[in-house]
């Protein structure tokens, strides 16, 4: 409510903040360029924890502990401050409701001189007071009062924020609150919320379920009596009920002489909401809670079935029936409601930065950010409790980050999402990598199967509806536009999908024209597939494409393909022994490791707003890096020419791989939050995507077998060295070669100090060239 | 003021003078009852005086699914029996809802919700509110239409159950194989042999089933320390080892399962048997989690013919059931659905035995897979047999986990290794999961043992079982 005029100044000089605001309210001067066309004062409680920090009160807490209470001082206050205010409005701004009003307060002042003048209509008066006393004790919850009410006369609404919500102002507490009371308000379950805080203004997380119609609700029911012509007015506050008044307390007539005026009333929107508590917020083996939220006047339509959301609002009692059978079956048990005073929509999709973020989940998001390897980081945070399958993890991350999606000026669009298939024997994990990804870290995703249990399908269908008339209905592809759609059993999926899918795969759409019905719908997703092979297992002697049962050209459209094959390899299967013992042996009473273990955990929530905040990032290709992307192009599909003839490799080096390596280059740049792509990302896309070429080429797999490591490193450089003639080489080179080959720095570093060992090379003090002898 | 466990030992015998709670002839005074947690409803405010806002949460008991004759005769005194708690559809004289709302006030347990779980066995005593109808769920659940706007709408009418309603002074949860428990530990517990013998001969099968079964009915999700069942990456349950008996046709699944339910009913305590047609998954919508048979408490045994399944197109009703009778099979838990689309899996820690032929094999996986040749003649089980083997299996599960030695783990990853490349040269696969199926099965040899930690036999007859198992089906 004030602000500290200087930051020198010892004494802080306060001044209203609310005033300009109040002056437009005053004004009825709506907020044009906000398109907010209603008026509304949101008091934050840091703006009081600011007052009493100066005033050595505690109205904060107060007004948190009761806020139904405060709302009613402070709006009793702004309606003072309102009537203190010039009016700066012009005739024009002034319209039905203004005169009316105007009109009741000539009524209720000449009442007053009346009442001032005539002792005898005192008397009166005091009868009538005497009456309404009457009514009620006989009617006590009706709230039907001659007074004119306050509530009739605002329009405006006034909310009280908890800590850590600005409100629509700017932020002036900030400067003057003491640091511990500065923290946000953070959000609880729906259990966490219990009788002690009946009446305290609480900030809830959950899940709408459910979300009704906006309608009006009577606030204050105006009646004009036929008799003698008195305006009554009834006040109607969160009841569930409202008895019209059908006999006028002025005249006491015996009659019913009320009625009520429409026009004169005060509606406000109202809209019930049905919040549920999410799944990690459910205790093992208990049901999740939910409860209603009321919203009233601008908090309708904010949400909508689906949304997860943090709500602050009063939590309040409320008598199941005012009156009746059910008001004397309930006895005096209450329900609790939710009065919302704020709500905030999280993230529907990938690309929704949570704007409600806490500290903690700041300095997680740092600490991931400038850690040594990022990316290896949160690709081990991918389905942790799956053995190996590193490079498979890191595709996966890099496929919920995705690229840029780029609009050429001739309006072509070059997608950004990318496409991944894991292909590959029964029993691999492929289902659990994909559940795990879609169902756990993806915000908007669909899992289907390629067979479809509905008749839509994946793409689209037309359906008739319940009335028999057609109907449009989108498939999994489109139900998971903006975001990941993992389709298990990609090769068995229908003939009519599997030609629609082909356009969904690079133009991201679904053009259906059927039964009249022509329509193109987005489906800007990005495919995760998995396939098995046609013959149980996967036949080596057989191309990709044969194995799967697949057209070339749709396996092409995948920026990566993985096979993955349950192959003969003793480290691999030691490890994996290990792994399933260990599995067994950690359980039972004495396993007091699994703390330990969840402490290195990243939670899935501060991975996926990592992800998120990594795609809000548009990483560019900086000039330097450009020549360096096309020398590498250029010697990849040399050397998938001269493999092609000598070897039966089954991939070939396109320009849509060239796409791919761009998008993969452009996930990685903005999973290190920067804006351009570095060498260092392209030469780990291209080693992702030798990666995949390799698992699929079993030429590699004979390399493997007659090779070590560090022999095929070195033979990168003694090729490299013949080819140029030289044996004089940049060392960055040969590192680049290298991990482009889909060896890691730490193998090149092996290799070197072996092979400077023997001597058979030599690397110069500043490390920068490499001779070979 | 709530009883203490003190107070309850302290009754004595005088606790079987309780009255039990009966449906049809209600008591005023206290009562006791025995069920499961069927539902749990949204904690409810008393105004009990202007000052003091009493909250509590109320629980839906319903009966302890399909409990078997003679558990009953066990859980309550022969006092008593016409008048028990628990109540069995066949032996019901009316079919009515026997569930009770059990209201537990926080106030009594430190302020605190009861530490109960949903599908938890509870024993409960209380006083039972007179004359108190209530909903069978609270009005917040259903209040929905009933607004301020929708309450000019006279036709809004909730439905109303009468439901019982106890306010528990005490309670605590039971275990079904802890409570079925003898007093004293039998002096020679028969071999892992002699129990598969025994059955073999009480189902007139052969003796590699029955010790199949025998290693089903063994089967005990492994735990953490905070209670909840131990998850492996292969979306299975530790411990736990479900069981496909491969059977001729249709009608061999139907004559097998007529003598499973009459054997297995003389030794288990709640054995289920639900029909795989129109079974409903448990739901929860508009605020009442409506019963299923898949709602099961722990140590249950599921009894499934996949048999009944038909051929053809799934509706979307049956490929919902089917989806979730595989998890239930394969994983050990169970989906639950709640509104807005929620879908929480709950862990189901039963014992599953499931009879398929080669067409619906597929259908419904388990962890162990044998072909049954049942035989023709007529059952030979005792019942000091029965008794036997109860007391037995009652022993053995209520044991502490099973602990796998480091030398036993060392020489397991060597079999592995060893019998992973013999079935590569055979062009045969072993992978992950059997080496997980043969270390699980280890350890239910070890519990049929009574013992507390997996020897290298166990581990030897583990593998015999298996290769047995596999043999069978080639």
């Amino acid at each position: 409510m004030m602000v500290p005029t200087s930051e020198d100044d010892d004494e802080i000089r306060r001044v209203p903040c609310y005033l300009p605001h109040l002056q437009r309210i005053h004004d009825r001067h709506f907020y044009e360029e906000t398109g907010n066309h209603a008026f509304v004062i949101e008091v934050p409680l840091d703006e009081l924890d600011a007052w009493d920090s100066v005033k050595g009160k505690e109205l904060a807490i107060k007004a948190a502990q009761n806020t139904v209470r405060y709302l009613e001082l402070f709006a009793k206050v702004v309606d003072t401050l309102l009537n203190t205010l010039t009016s700066h409005r012009n005739a024009q701004t002034r319209d039905a409701i203004d005169i009316l009003h105007d009109q009741r307060l000539q009524v209720v002042q000449q009442n007053q001189q009346q009442q001032e003048n005539n002792p005898y209509q005192n008397n009166n008066n005091i009868e009538n007071e005497n009456l309404q006393e009457e009514l009620q004790q006989q009617r006590p919850d009706h709230g039907i009062t001659e007074e004119f009410p306050p509530t009739l006369m605002r329009r405006y609404e006034i909310r009280i924020l908890p800590r850590g919500r600005n409100g629509t102002l700017p932020p002036f507490a900030q400067q003057v609150v003491p640091k511990d009371r500065t923290a946000t308000a953070t959000a609880n379950s729906l259990r966490e919320i219990r009788s002690h805080a009946m009446g305290h203004l609480v900030t809830v997380q959950g899940l709408i379920v459910r979300a009704s119609h906006v309608q009006p609700s009577v606030a204050v029911a105006t009646y004009s009596c036929d008799a003698c012509g008195a305006e009554i007015y009834q006040v109607v506050q969160n009841a569930r009920e409202f008895m019209p008044a059908v006999r006028c307390p002025s005249c006491k007539s015996k009659h019913e002489t009320l009625h009520l005026q429409t026009r004169g009333s005060k509606f406000v929107k109202y809209q019930e909401l049905k919040l549920q508590e999410l799944p990690q917020q459910v205790p093992m083996g208990h049901v999740p809670r939910s409860m209603s939220v009321y919203c009233h006047g601008e908090l309708t339509r904010l949400a909508q079935p689906g949304n997860v959301v943090t709500i602050d609002g009063i939590f309040l009692p409320q008598r199941i029936a005012e009156s009746g059978y059910r008001a004397l079956k309930a006895g005096l048990v209450s329900t609790t409601f939710l009065q919302a005073q704020n709500i905030v929509v999280h993230q529907k999709s990938l690309d929704e930065v949570d704007q409600q973020l806490n500290e903690e989940m700041e300095e997680q998001i740092q600490e991931i950010a400038q850690s040594p390897d990022p990316v290896e980081l949160l690709a081990s945070q991918i389905a942790p409790e799956i053995f190996g399958l590193e490079d498979i993890k890191r595709a996966l991350l890099l496929q919920l980050v995705g690229g840029c999606t780029r609009k050429l000026p001739d309006g072509m669009r070059i997608r950004g999402d990318i496409h991944i298939c894991l292909v590959g024997d029964p029993g691999v994990a492929k289902s659990q990598l994909m559940k795990h990804v879609v169902q756990s870290l993806a915000p908007r995703s669909v899992y289907t199967t390629g067979k479809g249990s509905s008749g839509v399908g994946l793409t689209a269908a037309i359906t008739k509806d319940l009335s028999n008339e057609l109907a449009l209905e989108g498939g999994a592809l489109v139900l998971a536009d903006r975001g990941i759609c993992g389709i298990d059993e990609f090769d068995k999926m229908d003939e009519a999908d599997r030609t629609a899918i082909h356009e969904v795969m690079e133009q991201q759409t679904v053009s259906i024209a059927k039964a009249g019905i022509v329509a193109t719908l987005n489906a800007r997703t990005a495919v995760l597939a998995a396939a098995n092979p046609l013959y149980g297992r996967y036949h080596r002697k057989k191309s990709l494409s044969e194995n799967i049962n697949l057209p070339n050209s749709l396996i092409s459209r995948f920026d990566l393909v993985f096979l993955l094959l349950d192959v003969a390899n003793i480290d691999r299967d030691t490890a994996l022994a290990r792994h399933v013992t260990s599995v067994h042996q950690n359980c039972g009473v004495n396993a007091t490791d699994d703390d330990e273990e969840e402490k290195k955990t990243i939670p899935p929530h501060v991975l996926r707003e990592y992800i998120a905040r990594a795609r809000q990032h548009q990483p560019v290709m900086p000039p330097d890096v450009a020549p360096y992307v096309v020398e590498a192009y250029v010697t990849l599909r040399q050397e998938n020419h001269r493999s092609q003839k000598t070897s039966n490799d089954q991939t070939a080096m396109t320009a849509r791989q060239l796409l791919s390596i761009l998008r993969l280059s452009q996930a990685l740049a903005r999973l290190r939050f920067s804006d351009y792509v570095a060498r260092e990302d392209v030469d780990e896309a291209i080693r992702i995507t030798n990666q995949s070429k390799a698992s699929i080429s079993d030429d590699d797999d004979k390399t493997r077998r007659t090779s070590d490591v560090t022999s095929r490193i070195f033979g990168i450089i003694k090729d490299y060295a013949a080819q140029v003639d030289s044996n004089v080489i940049e060392f960055k080179l040969w590192e680049a070669m290298a991990l482009r080959k889909g060896f890691t720095t730490q193998q090149l570093q092996a290799t070197l100090e072996e092979y400077e060992s023997l001597n058979l090379i030599h690397i110069n003090d500043s490390r920068t060239q490499v001779t070979i002898f | 003021m709530s009883l203490t466990e003190a107070d309850w030992r302290s009754l004595g015998d005088e606790k079987s003078t309780l009255p039990c709670f009966d449906q049809d002839t209600p008591h005023s005074g206290v009562v006791r009852c025995l069920g499961m947690v069927q539902d749990m409803l949204a904690p409810e405010y008393d105004h009990t005086n202007n000052s003091t806002l009493m909250e509590r949460t109320p629980l839906v008991i319903a009966p302890i699914p399909q409990t078997t004759p003679w558990f009953q005769e066990i859980m309550y005194d022969s006092a008593h029996r016409d008048k028990r708690l628990c109540w069995d559809d066949n032996n019901c004289a009316e079919p009515a809802d026997p569930k009770v709302v059990a209201n537990f006030f926080y106030d009594q347990y430190e302020h605190q919700p009861p530490k109960l779980r949903l599908n938890e066995v509870v024993e409960l005593v209380g006083v039972m509110e007179q004359d108190v109808v209530m909903e069978d769920h609270h009005p917040r659940e259903t209040s929905w239409k009933d607004t301020l706007i929708s309450a000019f709408d006279a036709e809004e009418e909730e439905e109303m159950l009468p439901l019982p309603r106890l306010q528990v002074l005490w309670y605590r949860t039971l275990d079904l194989d802890q409570s079925i428990l003898p007093p004293l530990q039998m002096p020679n517990p028969p071999s892992n042999e002699l129990v598969a013998s025994a059955l073999s001969r009480a189902l007139s099968i052969d003796t590699l089933t029955a010790s199949a079964i025998w290693m089903a009915l063994l089967s005990l999700a492994e735990r953490k320390p905070c209670g909840t069942p131990r998850r492996t990456p292969y979306a299975t349950t530790l411990g736990c080892a479900s069981l496909a008996i491969l059977l001729p046709d249709a009608s061999a699944c139907h004559q097998f399962q007529k003598r499973l339910e009459d054997v297995l009913s003389s030794i288990l305590p709640s054995l289920v048997t639900p029909l795989l047609k129109d079974l409903p998954t448990p739901s929860k919508k508009s605020g009442r989690l409506a019963q299923s048979p898949l709602q099961l408490p722990k140590g249950a045994t599921v009894l499934l013919n996949a048999g009944e399944i038909q051929p053809g197109p799934l509706s979307p009703q049956g490929l919902e059931m089917l989806q979730a009778v595989q998890e239930l099979t394969s994983g050990h838990q169970v989906p639950y659905q709640f509104d807005g689309g929620m879908r929480i899996p709950f862990e189901a820690d039963v014992r599953i035995i499931v009879l398929c032929t080669t067409e619906t094999k597929s259908l419904l996986p388990c962890l162990l897979q044998i072909k049954g040749q049942p035989g023709l003649e007529p059952s030979d089980g005792s019942e000091s047999m029965c008794q036997t083997i109860r007391e037995h299996l009652a022993h053995a599960r209520s044991g502490p986990p099973i602990d796998l030695p480091l030398q036993l783990l060392t020489d397991a990853q060597q079999d592995f290794l060893q019998r992973r490349q013999e079935a590569r040269l055979r062009n045969a696969t072993v992978d992950e999961m059997a080496f997980h199926r043969w270390l699980t099965l280890t350890r239910l040899i070890a519990r049929g043992r009574r013992a507390q930690q997996a020897a290298t036999c166990d581990w030897a007859s583990a593998l015999q079982l298996d290769d047995a198992m596999l043999s069978s089906l080639s």
